[in-house]
């Protein structure tokens, strides 16, 4: 029996070599900037899209097409005929709900192929880890059915935090918390995160200064995981590698790690949220 | 009158107005001893201003008792209480209150008794209570009338001088209790209040109000030049209009009904006959008009509110979906945007040179459609007023003790709306204390304070409200103050730069302080504030 093929999206801002190991396949969602269209991570590096930053004006995202999901699905039966997904939360993104449209299609004309799609309700590398448990268990073998199991297990458990310079982003694109307040005071970093598994981008709070906020995602990620056993973390960062490594190391000096994931925000991520700095973890 | 022995509620009344209107004309000097720690609100206008409230019920009251009068001076002192001063001052008035409970009339021996429960009633209010005093002065005043009392023949007249002068002696004594008034060379100012609120009563009750002038235990000139807020104010935010209607069988909920939405902070008192309304309207005709439908209006009393004062500012977005307000009082229309942008539902105007009343918070409380309410009175002389509030009201109030506006401000980035009450409470109580405040502002006349030599004219920088610099202009005091912290510790420097300060001047402030200091990261916002140049939260 052929393994079990695993599809999720560029939002999960998987490292390169894990997607390349695993066989991962990933879904690109388009962005609009200045009236020109990119595809995430294909038609742009987080590196050029930070050099094209400070001039954007307009930024919007659209969701991949029913033909890109097609075309993914077709790859895939030609080596096997069962197929598991997971998107951005659906809450978040209509990623979601055309594959589900994609997958109707595509399985009517393909009788012999099996496709799932579980919501992750979450983004980033919360998101990253549920593809990964994903991959894993389809590298070891597990059927569909069982990879999808793996899948509702882990989704309640991987949480995320993020430190924003601002929201304005995160409002002009419609995802920011409904009790987020569109002042800006000099310094104060708004804080989002998602650690209730509503599938939404919850309000975390805020912090006063850069240092405060970093020391806040470090709090607020040892309230919200379980400490007694070794934990697995992902840490992004955006226009600043360097603060990325600050937070690496505090992770790294704060928490019993089983595995350390370091990776800039995708594009898409980037254009979302403005200039950032995150944790995703999970036991 | 000086033969009678025994007096009605209306006497009493009379008396308390006589106090206050005596009190009134000396308020300035008085708010000028503030000293206590430095420009200490304005204790000679609360007390003014609370004298009036407490005195809103009793001027129309039917009841003539001794006791009726002073439970409605009582209870309208309660609602009226403006800063630390008028809140100890409401406090005496309810001991007096209780005193006299029962009473018809008001004769040595009643009198002697409401002024020792006055004493304790204050007294026992206060968690810590301090000597030298408003306290230590009512506490003698109360002594006084009672050796006074047990002589033969003791009249109320001969009770109420026995206590004045005994109020004298222990104002003047108060810098001898009080290191911080010797330093200063001053009397304190809440005792200097009640002493001349006992003054003017018994020159009424003698018939001398004509022959003599409210007289002032200190020769100093005051420290902060400022405006008793009671006189004009101008501006752009509406007029503080006062009126009575007079007629029959008047009704004072269908007459709070037709004024409601014409304003805010509406006050209606009175009786069938005679009605007091007080309002904040932009349209004073209008309101007058719909008045005159009840009844015959009379002594109109309309003036200008400051323009900073923005009474009303409710943040809408996202105010459905919680369950929890927060109130900030604030000073300044730049400040009152940055609590705004912060998520603070609503803005009670106040600040160290207007404490708002214990009514105008109510009113807030009782306006804002949520069952749960948290008070940042950004001032450490509106903590009291607010923390009264809680005994007023149904809903569930909490008062998150900051002293300061950067205070407020570092509670208010602390506060998150999805959190229940009791853990943001502990969050932003545990986190105001990480900021330091530093408050420049200009002395009026040479002191001597916390050891400091200072000139009239030269800028004082206070620490956590303590003094702590001097200097020749605001920006020189501003690096003198932070000079006397360590440095190495802070990392964020946010100036609020008031009235009397432009942008250019801030801005350019700010960039000195990054020049001069590596680590530390400053920025100017515009906070409107009056008095205080600048107000910095260094964190």
């Amino acid at each position: 029996m052929a393994k079990v093929g695993i599809v999720t999206d560029t939002v999960s801002c998987l490292p390169p070599e894990k997607v390349e190991e695993y066989g991962i396949e990933l879904v690109t969602p388009y962005m609009y900037m200045d009236g020109k269209e990119y595809r995430d991570r294909v038609d742009l590096t987080p590196d050029e899209f930070w050099r094209m930053y400070p001039d954007m004006e307009e930024f919007s995202t659209a969701a991949p097409s029913l033909a890109e999901f097609t075309k993914i699905f077709e790859e895939l039966s030609k080596t096997t005929d069962t197929i598991a997904c997971t998107f951005v939360s659906k809450a978040l993104s209509a990623t979601y709900e055309n594959a589900l449209q994609a997958k109707q299609k595509f399985v009517k004309e393909n009788p012999g192929i099996k496709i799932e799609i579980v919501d992750s309700r979450i983004a980033a590398g919360a998101q990253g880890f549920i593809v990964l448990e994903m991959a894993k268990a389809a590298k070891a073998g597990k059927n569909l059915e069982q990879v999808i199991t793996v899948a509702n297990e882990t989704i309640p458990r991987v949480k995320y935090v993020t430190a924003l310079e601002s929201l304005k982003r995160l409002i002009k694109i419609g995802r920011a918390p409904k009790t987020a307040y569109m002042g800006e005071l000099f310094q104060v970093k708004p804080i989002i995160g998602a650690v209730n598994n509503t599938g939404m981008v919850e309000n975390m709070g805020r912090a006063r200064g850069k240092d405060k906020a970093m020391q806040k995602l470090i709090e607020l990620t040892e309230s919200h995981l379980d400490t007694d056993k070794p934990a697995k973390f992902f840490v992004h960062y955006t226009n600043s590698i360097e603060e990325g490594e600050k937070l690496k190391q505090m992770v790294e000096s704060k928490f019993n790690i089983s595995e350390l994931y370091f990776t800039p925000f995708s594009p898409i991520m980037s254009g979302a949220v403005g200039p950032s700095i995150s944790i995703a973890f999970y036991s | 009158m000086e033969n009678k022995t025994g007096l009605d509620g209306r006497c009493l009344r009379d008396m308390l107005v006589a106090g206050t209107e005596w009190l009134e004309r000396i308020a300035r000097d008085i708010n000028a001893l503030n000293v206590y720690p430095v420009p200490d609100g304005d204790t000679g206008t609360n007390m003014v201003l609370t004298m009036r409230a407490s005195l809103e019920d009793a001027s129309s009251l039917q009841d003539k008792s001794v006791s009726g009068v002073a439970r409605a001076i009582d209870k309208g002192a309660l609602m009226g209480a403006r800063g630390n001063s008028g809140v100890i001052l409401s406090q005496i008035l309810h001991g007096f209150a209780k005193g006299v409970e029962g009473k018809d009339q008001l004769d040595a021996e009643s009198f002697t008794r409401a002024l020792q429960m006055a004493a304790d009633t204050a007294y026992q209010a206060l968690s810590e209570p301090v000597e030298g005093t408003i306290l230590t002065v009512i506490r003698d005043a109360a002594t006084g009338a009672k050796k006074a009392a047990n002589e033969n023949n003791a009249t109320l007249v001969s009770v109420l001088s026995a206590a004045t002068s005994s109020a004298r002696d222990s104002v003047l004594e108060t810098p001898e209790l009080l290191e911080v008034l010797k330093e200063a060379g001053v009397v304190d100012a809440g005792g200097h209040g009640i002493f001349t609120i006992l003054e003017g009563a018994l020159f009424y009750l003698k018939g001398e109000l004509n022959s003599n002038n409210p007289q002032l235990l200190s020769s100093q000139r005051p420290l902060i030049s400022r405006q008793a807020e009671f006189e004009s104010e101008e501006g752009q935010y509406g007029f503080c209009t006062q009126f009575m209607i007079k007629g029959q069988d008047l009704d004072i909920s269908s007459i709070r009904k037709a004024l409601e939405s014409s304003g805010e902070s509406l006050i209606v008192v009175g009786d069938s006959s005679v009605v007091r309304v007080h309002i904040h309207t932009q349209d004073a005709e209008e309101v007058i008009t719909r008045a005159s439908s009840f009844g015959e209006v009379a002594d109109k009393d309309i003036r200008d509110m400051d323009e900073q004062h923005q009474d009303f500012l409710l943040v809408k977005q996202g105010a459905s979906a919680l369950s929890t307000a927060v109130i900030a009082v604030v000073n300044g229309d730049g400040l009152a945007n940055v609590f705004a942008d912060l998520g603070v539902t609503a803005i009670v105007p106040g600040g160290q040179t207007m404490n708002p009343a214990t009514m105008d918070i109510l009113n807030t409380v009782e306006k804002l459609e949520f069952g749960r309410v948290i008070i940042l009175p950004n001032n450490k002389n509106v903590i009291s007023t607010a923390q009264l509030v809680q005994s007023l009201t149904d809903k569930q109030v909490m008062v998150v003790p900051t002293r300061t506006i950067p205070q407020g401000i570092t509670a208010m980035i602390e506060y998150i709306p999805e959190s229940g009450i009791e853990e943001n409470i502990s969050q932003m109580e545990e986190n105001i204390d990480a900021v330091r405040t530093l408050e420049i502002i200009q002395a009026t006349r040479e002191a001597k304070v916390n050891g400091l030599e200072i000139e009239q004219g030269q800028f004082i920088g206070l620490l956590d409200t303590r003094l702590q610099a001097k200097g020749k202009s605001p920006e020189d005091t501003v690096f003198k103050t932070i000079e006397t912290l360590d440095i190495a510790e802070y990392s964020i420097v946010t100036i609020y730069y008031g009235i009397d300060v432009n942008k250019t001047q801030a801005e350019s402030l700010s960039e000195s302080i990054s020049e001069e200091y590596s680590n530390l990261s400053a920025g100017a916002v515009y906070g409107g504030q009056p008095d205080y140049h600048y107000i910095i939260s260094i964190e």
